[in-house]
C-alpha cells in the first residue's frame, strides 16, 4: 500500500482510511421488467484482492457488476432488491455520483471521450472538482494502466486516434484517475488482441492491494491468471465462490466442473 | 465475340469451307459494328434530344436517328442470336418502338394544337420524348453487348441510367444559377451597395423672404440598396439570436428527456410549425406587429419609419417582429439537428462519463453537446440562409415607401429578398429606376446563401474533426 497514489481527501471519504474498501452484497435481486436476472446473491469481496466473475452468457454477471455502481438504474424498467454495503454503508442510500467516484468502471468496448488523452484522464477529476496535482495524477494513473511509456510524449493527441488496446488502457487510467476504491471491469480485454490483452492484465495485477478489482470475464485462463478469488455464477445465482486456484483445480459443484471443462457456456 | 466466331469456324462443314470463310468475315464485321453503331446512334440521339430542348430548328435529325436506331437494333438482335444463341426480344421491342415513333413523328404537324390541349406545342417536344425513350434502352443494351454480355457488363450498362437523376438536378441548378449570374453580372453596379437608400425627393429647408422657415421637397435621385443589404444581415443575426438558444435548448431537452408524451407533443408542435404556409406566417407577423398598439411596446414591434424629415406612422413591423416570425421557420430545423446530433452520440460515451461519477448536467455540457455541435452549426447556417431568403414573412411588415430610414432592431424592416419583390410589384417610380438592379439583388442573395452553405460544410468537417476525433 506504500505505492498508492495520494490524491488527498475525496468527498466523503474519511481521512484516516486509505486502504481498499470492503464490499458486501446481501440478498441482491435484480429484474428487468418481468425478467428476474439475479435471483438472490450474497457475496463479500475481499478487499485488495482481484475477484473474477465467470459464468455462461446471460447468467447475470454483467448485471451484478453494473449493480455495484448503480449503473443499472439508468436502464428503464430495472428493479433492484436487497442491499450492497460499501464499508458498511448501503450504496442505495448514497448519492450515486459519490458512489461512482468510489466504485469506478471499465467497459467492454473501449470508450474514450473524443478529446485529448490528457483531458480524458482529467475528465472525472475536473468534473468532480477534486483537489489534486493534475500532472501527478496523469502520470500515476497512466503508469498503473501500463501505457505511460507508450504515450507520455503525446498526451495532447486525440484519444480516438489510439489503437483500441491503447484506448482501453486510457479508459482504465481515466477510471483510476479519480482514485476509486473498487474497480469494476466488464470483460475489459474481450475486444482486444492478445498483446493488448496482456497489457490490460498487467494493469489489473498492478491494482492489487490498493484497489479491489472485480472482473467479469469469459476467458477462464485470464480469470486464472489475474484473479485471487473466483465467483461462478449460473442462472442468476452464485454456484461457487472461492480461491481461484482451488476453484479451478478442485471445483466442488458439478455445474462448475462442467463449465470449467467447457461442457457448456 | 471471338469465341462465337471460333466455334463457327471450327464447325466441321466438309466441302463448304469457302462459303464458311466468307460468312465468318461478314459475321465478324457485323459483330464488331452492330453494338458500336447502336452505341453511336443512341448517344447522338440523346445529345440531339438534349440540344433540342433549347431550340426548334433541329427538325432534320430525329427522323433519320430513329430510323437508324430501328435498323441497328435489328442488326444487333441478329448478331446477339448468332453469338449467344438467345432471342433478345427487348431489342426487337425497342426497334419496333422507334419505328412507331418515327411514323408518328412523320405524321405530326409542326405545331400540335386543338383537341383538349388548350396549348400550342412544337413538334420538337415529341421528338425529344421519342428520342430519349428509344435511345436510353438502346444505349444500355449496346453497352451491355459491347462489354461482352457478362454479369459485370450488366452492372456497368445500368450505370448511365443511375447517372441520369443527378445529372438532371445538377444541370438544372447550374442552368438557373448561370442565368441569374448572367443577368445580374451585366448590370452589376457596386455603387448602389454603397448608397444607403432609394429616394427621388429630399426635403430642404428654405426661408420665405428671410423670415418664415418652410420645407419643400427637391427632386434628387439617389439609388442605393445598402439598407436592404445591412437589413438582411441584421435579420440573420436577430433570427439566430432568437432561434439558436430556443432551438438548441429544445433539442437537448428532447434528446435527454423527450421519450414521453410531452416529448412527442413538442416534436409535433415544432414539426407542424415547420409546415405552416409562409403566407399564414406573414399574417401572424402582421398580428404581432399590431398586437401592442397603444401600449408602450408599440414602437418596438410596429417599428418606425423616418423619411429624413419626420417619422411616419405607417403600417408595418420592425426587424424584431420579422425575426420572431422567421424564428418559427428556423427553430424546427435547429431542434431537429440538435436532437439528431445528440442521439448520434454512442451510448458508451455517456455511460463512460456517468460511471466516472460525473453529473448528468456536466455530461450533457461536456460530452453530448460538443458531439452535437457540428450538426447544430450546420442546421443554424442553413436556417440563416432561410431567414435571409424569405420574403413572404416581410410582405405585410415592410413599409410601403422608400427613404432614409436606416437599419436598426426597432426600425421598420426590409431585406434583399423583399427588394426583389418590391422592384417587381412596388411603386411605379421605384420600379422604373430600380428594375435594372433586380437581378443584382437576386445575385447578392444567392451569394449569401452560397457562402452560408459552404461555411456550413466546412465548419461541419472542421468541428467533426475537433469534437468527434474523426
Amino acid at each position: 500500500m506504500a505505492n498508492r497514489p495520494n490524491h488527498g481527501n475525496h468527498g466523503s471519504r474519511p481521512e484516516d482510511k486509505t486502504g481498499p474498501s470492503c464490499l458486501e452484497i446481501r440478498g441482491l435481486k435484480v429484474a428487468y421488467g418481468a425478467n428476474q436476472v439475479i435471483q438472490g446473491i450474497d457475496l463479500t469481496f475481499h478487499p485488495g484482492k482481484v475477484t473474477a466473475l465467470i459464468g455462461p452468457s446471460g447468467c447475470g454477471k454483467s448485471t451484478l457488476l453494473r449493480s455495484l455502481n448503480r449503473m443499472n438504474e439508468l436502464i428503464k424498467g430495472c428493479t433492484i432488491e436487497g442491499e450492497i454495503l460499501l464499508d458498511g454503508e448501503n450504496i442505495f442510500q448514497m448519492d450515486p455520483m459519490l458512489l461512482r467516484r468510489k466504485v469506478g468502471m471499465v467497459f467492454q468496448k473501449p470508450n474514450p471521450f473524443p478529446m485529448s488523452i490528457r483531458d480524458n484522464i482529467l475528465f472525472g477529476v475536473e468534473a468532480g472538482k477534486l483537489k489534486v496535482n493534475k500532472e501527478e495524477v496523469i502520470k500515476t494513473s497512466l503508469t498503473r494502466a501500463a501505457i505511460w511509456d507508450e504515450i507520455n510524449d503525446r498526451l495532447g493527441d486525440n484519444a480516438f486516434r489510439l489503437s483500441s488496446g491503447q484506448q482501453q488502457r486510457v479508459c482504465i487510467a481515466r477510471c483510476l484517475a479519480i482514485d476509486p476504491e473498487v474497480v469494476l471491469m466488464d470483460e475489459p480485454a474481450a475486444s482486444l488482441d492478445p498483446t493488448s490483452s496482456a497489457k490490460v492484465e498487467e494493469s489489473i495485477l498492478a491494482m492489487k492491494g490498493d484497489y479491489t478489482p472485480v472482473i467479469v470475464t469469459h476467458n477462464m485462463q485470464q480469470a486464472r491468471r489475474v484473479s485471487d478469488y473466483t465467483v461462478f455464477i449460473y442462472l442468476g445465482k452464485v454456484v461457487e465462490y472461492g480461491e481461484t486456484e482451488r476453484l479451478f483445480s478442485d471445483p466442488q459443484r458439478a455445474e462448475t466442473k462442467d463449465y470449467i471443462a467447457g461442457r457448456f457456456g | 465475340m471471338k469465341k462465337g466466331v471460333l466455334e463457327i469456324s471450327l464447325r466441321p462443314a466438309a466441302g463448304q469451307i469457302k462459303t464458311q470463310d466468307t460468312e465468318t468475315a461478314l459475321q465478324r464485321l457485323l459483330s464488331a459494328l452492330a453494338p458500336l453503331l447502336s452505341l453511336a446512334i443512341s448517344v447522338s440521339a440523346i445529345l440531339v434530344a438534349l440540344v433540342e430542348i433549347t431550340r426548334n430548328d433541329l427538325e432534320a435529325y430525329p427522323v433519320p436517328l430513329l430510323a437508324g436506331l430501328c435498323v441497328v437494333l435489328e442488326l444487333l438482335f441478329i448478331d446477339v442470336y448468332r453469338q449467344h444463341s438467345r432471342w433478345d426480344f427487348q431489342l426487337l421491342i425497342v426497334s419496333a418502338l422507334s419505328l412507331v415513333f418515327l411514323l408518328v413523328l412523320h405524321a405530326l404537324p409542326e405545331y400540335v394544337t386543338g383537341l383538349q390541349l388548350n396549348a400550342v406545342i412544337h413538334r420538337s417536344i415529341f421528338s425529344i420524348i421519342f428520342l430519349l425513350a428509344a435511345a436510353l434502352p438502346a444505349l444500355v443494351a449496346s453497352i451491355y453487348y459491347l462489354l461482352g454480355a457478362t454479369p459485370r457488363a450488366e452492372d456497368l450498362s445500368r450505370y448511365p441510367l443511375l447517372l441520369i437523376p443527378p445529372a438532371l438536378i445538377i444541370s438544372l441548378y447550374f442552368i438557373l444559377i448561370w442565368q441569374l449570374v448572367l443577368h445580374g453580372y451585366k448590370t452589376f453596379d457596386w455603387s448602389i451597395l454603397l448608397r444607403p437608400y432609394f429616394h427621388t425627393f429630399t426635403p430642404e429647408k428654405y426661408y420665405i423672404l428671410g423670415d418664415w422657415p418652410a420645407w419643400r421637397v427637391a427632386e434628387h435621385l439617389s439609388v442605393g440598396i445598402q439598407n436592404q443589404v445591412l437589413g438582411t444581415g441584421l435579420l440573420i443575426l436577430l433570427t439566430s439570436a432568437i432561434s439558436v438558444p430556443i432551438g438548441v435548448g429544445t433539442g437537448l431537452y428532447l434528446s435527454e428527456y423527450g421519450s414521453g408524451w410531452f416529448g412527442s407533443f413538442i416534436r409535433f408542435i415544432t414539426g407542424s410549425l415547420r409546415a405552416i404556409s409562409l403566407l399564414v406566417l406573414a399574417l401572424a407577423a402582421l398580428t404581432l406587429a399590431n398586437l401592442f398598439d397603444n401600449t408602450p411596446l408599440e414602437g418596438l414591434f410596429r417599428g418606425t419609419f423616418n423619411n429624413g424629415l419626420n417619422t411616419l406612422s405607417s403600417p408595418g413591423g420592425s426587424y424584431l417582429t420579422a425575426s420572431i416570425i422567421l424564428s418559427i421557420l428556423v427553430i424546427p430545423v435547429i431542434v431537429q439537428v440538435t436532437e439528431q446530433g445528440c442521439r448520434s452520440l454512442p451510448p458508451d460515451l455517456r455511460e463512460g462519463s456517468l460511471a466516472l461519477g460525473v453529473s448528468e448536467e456536466t455530461t450533457l455540457r461536456r460530452i453530448v453537446f460538443p458531439w452535437a455541435l457540428p450538426n447544430i452549426i450546420t442546421g443554424w447556417l442553413l436556417g440563416c440562409a432561410e431567414a435571409a431568403g424569405c420574403m413572404t414573412v416581410l410582405l405585410f411588415l415592410a413599409p410601403p415607401w422608400h427613404g432614409d430610414n436606416g437599419v436598426g432592431i426597432f426600425k421598420q424592416v426590409t431585406s434583399l429578398a423583399y427588394l426583389v419583390w418590391d422592384i417587381y410589384y412596388g411603386e411605379p417610380i421605384f420600379k422604373s429606376y430600380m428594375q435594372t438592379y433586380q437581378f443584382e439583388a437576386g445575385l447578392l442573395l444567392l451569394l449569401i446563401t452560397l457562402v452560408l452553405g459552404i461555411l456550413s460544410m466546412l465548419t461541419k468537417d472542421l468541428l467533426a474533426k475537433k469534437f468527434r476525433g474523426g
